[in-house]
């Protein structure tokens, strides 16, 4: 049986239904119906409007689905595949290692009282660095990562469109080779570059130095103490005007791509007397202008803050538990909670404790934050600002409506 | 307990930490622990060689990377195009192009059994369409006997309006509203209220329509179950003073066009071609003749007018949406 198909709608058979109504048209006009015509013949108008209105509903409608479908499965893409980098190169590599650590060993070995606490001042500058470089990297990768993949997935599609209806698909404008240079993937991580991660540690650690000069290892430091310390030492990175600015000295996200310098040497590096084929260089050089772009907008700075908050959170929210005091809390509640007239819990108290003390429990709730990785990245992942921010980069901003079908 | 007890303590529990550290995915377990008690050795025979050491986190074996079933899941993060492909270009996007159609297709035929035949009117739809074309006739004051011609000009429509699946001869709503209209109607011709007020149906739900409220094209089907109501419901036979009546509307549409269309076309100059511009301004000018001609000479309406009229066409779409909200409004105060 023949199915009704779909081109049997298309906007010339409605036009032929159209002419035909308007043919009814002079046929009431004939017959002096003047009130049928005005409105038949506009009802005829909005007929014809609904009809391809509506189709053009349904495409739009398509047109989301597509790319929704498309944007979905690559955000897991992505969060797997960061997953997969941080554990290359902090699980496997250790790239944290490059962090300036003393040896337990000689702290214990130190005699000299004065050299002693030099090498724990070390200690504590080591494992703040560490704490924050975790911290950092990983929404840093997660979202930078999303960024490249969703920018990729804008050429994708606008080179599907071009060339669906042709075999040929071989002229892509941004090719696998560009794609590959681009994209942060286990295998090519130019964040991880041996020189290029040496200094996003280094500028990490001398702040820390810094703002760790009065934090000392003797004294005692309560849980919002330290929350302040925090907020302190991510205020040195993380105002708009130092992180969004790449070239600002201060900007971590500058280490996520090659320098303009880079990419111009690699431009050049690639013509030849005989060839003059940088092409795929010059569509590089393309993206990382783009990402510049974005990493100066405010939508980017707002992504970012809410996802550095996100693993900032995860950590205090560890932490805290490290501050809670079981036996005060016991106490409390032998006291308090027999006049209770109805049972409540109460919250732990927090205690204090002293720098030293909070150093390995920090060094703790690091290794926790690795292992627990992948819930960050997600957390991180499905929020509305980032999911938003990289619909828009995918769809370039598209106003479906304004789509011609 | 004095700084030294604590910093050793502390660096006790670094040190158990460090022991801890996690075994690589891809170092075995075996490896692991053999470098990590060699470590323990070192520091434990020579307290007092410095060892290069580092403060390794501490944490249980990381989970390795879940790949899933999903082939997707296992293509490389660097072959976005072929992942790009494998989503939208071959199953995916068949499926959803499928599932597009089949939707569009659903709405189209929204009553229609999708196993009729090919969207072709069925002999009791042509049936309807005999029959709605001759209550339109009777309605026009056109025989089969006197304007045969018009019979069969208006007949391929219907049909073709019924193959895109947009009539609806729904035998029970057609007989209940015959049955609606029935009740306000004492068979004695036509009552120009009922008229009007079916009219007013067609306009408003027109309007709806067209103001997006609902996701279906059931303009079709609205705009003649509205004129299937009209004419099951009014016995039309438009001889003496019933045609005086409907030369009222005529006059009062014309009038209205001839008021308002110069207007229009002043303020929507430039959103339209000169060309499209220019028989606006005919169609106008036909209008405001046919207004005043009326004036002067009631029955004598110029008929070459008219066919002039009608050659020039349709009415702009927007001009059309702005007189049926005027419609509209004029309704709902009077409501």
């Amino acid at each position: 049986m023949e199915n009704f198909q779909f081109e049997d709608l298309s906007p010339n058979k409605v036009s032929k239904v159209y002419q035909d109504l308007k043919k009814f048209g002079s046929f009431l006009y004939n017959h002096k119906m003047g009130v049928f015509l005005v409105s038949f013949s506009s009802g005829v108008a909005y007929l014809y409007h609904n009809i391809t209105q509506s189709h053009k509903r349904k495409q739009i409608k398509l047109a989301k689905e597509r790319v929704m479908t498309y944007f979905e499965s690559t955000q897991k893409l992505s969060e797997r595949e960061v997953d997969a980098i941080i554990t290359k190169f902090i699980d496997e590599n250790k790239i944290l290692d490059k962090i300036q650590t003393p040896s337990l060993a000689s702290i214990r070995s130190e005699k000299d009282p004065s050299e002693k606490l030099k090498l724990t001042d070390q200690l504590k500058v080591s494992i703040i660095t560490k704490l924050f470089s975790v911290l950092y990297i990983i929404p840093m990768v997660t979202i930078f990562n999303r960024l490249q993949i969703n920018l990729i997935g804008k050429y994708c599609y606008l080179d599907y469109v071009l060339y669906k209806d042709q075999e040929q698909h071989s002229m892509r404008l941004i090719n696998q080779q560009t794609e590959s240079n681009f994209i942060n993937s286990r295998n090519n991580c130019y964040f991880f570059k041996d020189i290029n991660f040496s200094q996003f540690i280094n500028l990490i650690q001398e702040q820390i130095k810094i703002s760790l000069k009065d934090w000392k290892i003797d004294q005692q430091s309560s849980f919002e103490g330290f929350l302040k310390l925090l907020i302190n030492i991510r205020n040195n990175f993380e105002k708009k005007e130092i992180i969004a600015s790449i070239s600002s000295d201060n900007s971590l996200l500058k280490y996520l791509i090659p320098t303009e310098e880079e990419i111009d040497n690699l431009v050049q590096s690639q013509k030849t007397p005989e060839n003059d084929n940088d092409i795929e260089y010059q569509n590089l050089k393309m993206l990382y202008n783009e990402i510049r772009n974005i990493f100066e907008s405010q939508k980017f700075y707002d992504v970012l803050k809410d996802s550095i908050n996100q693993s900032f959170l995860e950590f205090t929210k560890n932490l805290r538990e490290d501050f809670e005091s079981t036996e005060l809390k016991k106490q409390i509640d032998s006291i308090v909670l027999p006049d209770l007239p109805i049972e409540m819990e109460i919250p732990k108290p927090l205690v204090t404790m002293h720098n030293i003390i909070l150093l390995p429990k920090i060094n703790k709730q690091i290794g926790n934050i690795i292992v627990n990785k992948k819930s960050i990245i997600e957390k991180i992942g499905s929020t509305d600002l980032i999911n938003q921010l990289n619909y828009s980069v995918l769809t370039n901003d598209l106003d479906f409506n304004k789509v011609q079908f | 307990m004095n700084l030294d007890d604590l910093l050793n303590s502390a660096l006790d529990e670094l040190e158990t930490q460090e022991k801890e550290q996690p075994t690589t995915t891809k170092t075995t377990t075996t490896t692991t622990t053999t470098t990590t008690s060699n470590t323990t050795k070192t520091i434990n025979n020579n307290n007092n060689t410095v060892t290069p050491s580092t403060i390794k986190p501490t944490y249980n074996k990381p989970p390795p990377p879940s790949l899933g079933n999903d082939d997707l899941l296992n293509t490389n993060v660097n072959d976005m195009m072929d992942i790009f492909k494998k989503l939208l270009g071959e199953e995916t996007l068949k499926n959803l192009d499928a599932g597009f159609d089949k939707e569009y297709n659903k709405d189209i035929n929204n009553n229609s059994d999708d196993s009729n035949n090919g969207g072709l009117p069925s002999e009791e739809d042509k049936k309807k369409i005999d029959e709605l074309a001759e209550k339109l006739a009777t309605m026009f004051g056109v025989s089969e006997d006197s304007d045969l011609g018009d019979m069969d000009n208006f007949k391929p429509f219907l049909e073709e309006l019924t193959k895109a699946g947009g009539l609806n001869f729904n035998n029970d709503e057609l007989n209940n509203n015959s049955n609606n209209n029935n009740k306000n109607n004492n068979n004695s011709g036509v009552h120009i209220d009922n008229f009007e007020s079916s009219i007013s149906d067609t306009l408003k739900n027109l309007a709806d329509n067209a103001s997006n409220k609902t996701d279906n094209n059931g303009g079709i089907d609205d705009l003649f179950s509205n004129l299937s109501k009209l004419m099951e419901g009014q016995n039309f036979n438009l001889d003496g003073e019933e045609t005086g009546q409907i030369n009222d509307l005529f006059e009062e549409s014309i009038q209205f066009m001839a008021e308002n269309y110069p207007d229009w076309i002043e303020k929507n100059i430039d959103h339209y071609p000169p060309e499209e511009t220019e028989r606006f301004k005919n169609q106008s000018e036909i209008f405001s003749m046919i207004a005043q001609q009326k004036e002067g000479e009631a029955d004598m309406l110029d008929s070459g007018l008219l066919a002039r009229m009608s050659q020039l066409g349709n009415l702009p779409d927007s001009f059309c949406e702005d007189s049926i909200k005027k419609v509209e409004t004029e309704i709902d105060e009077k409501e």
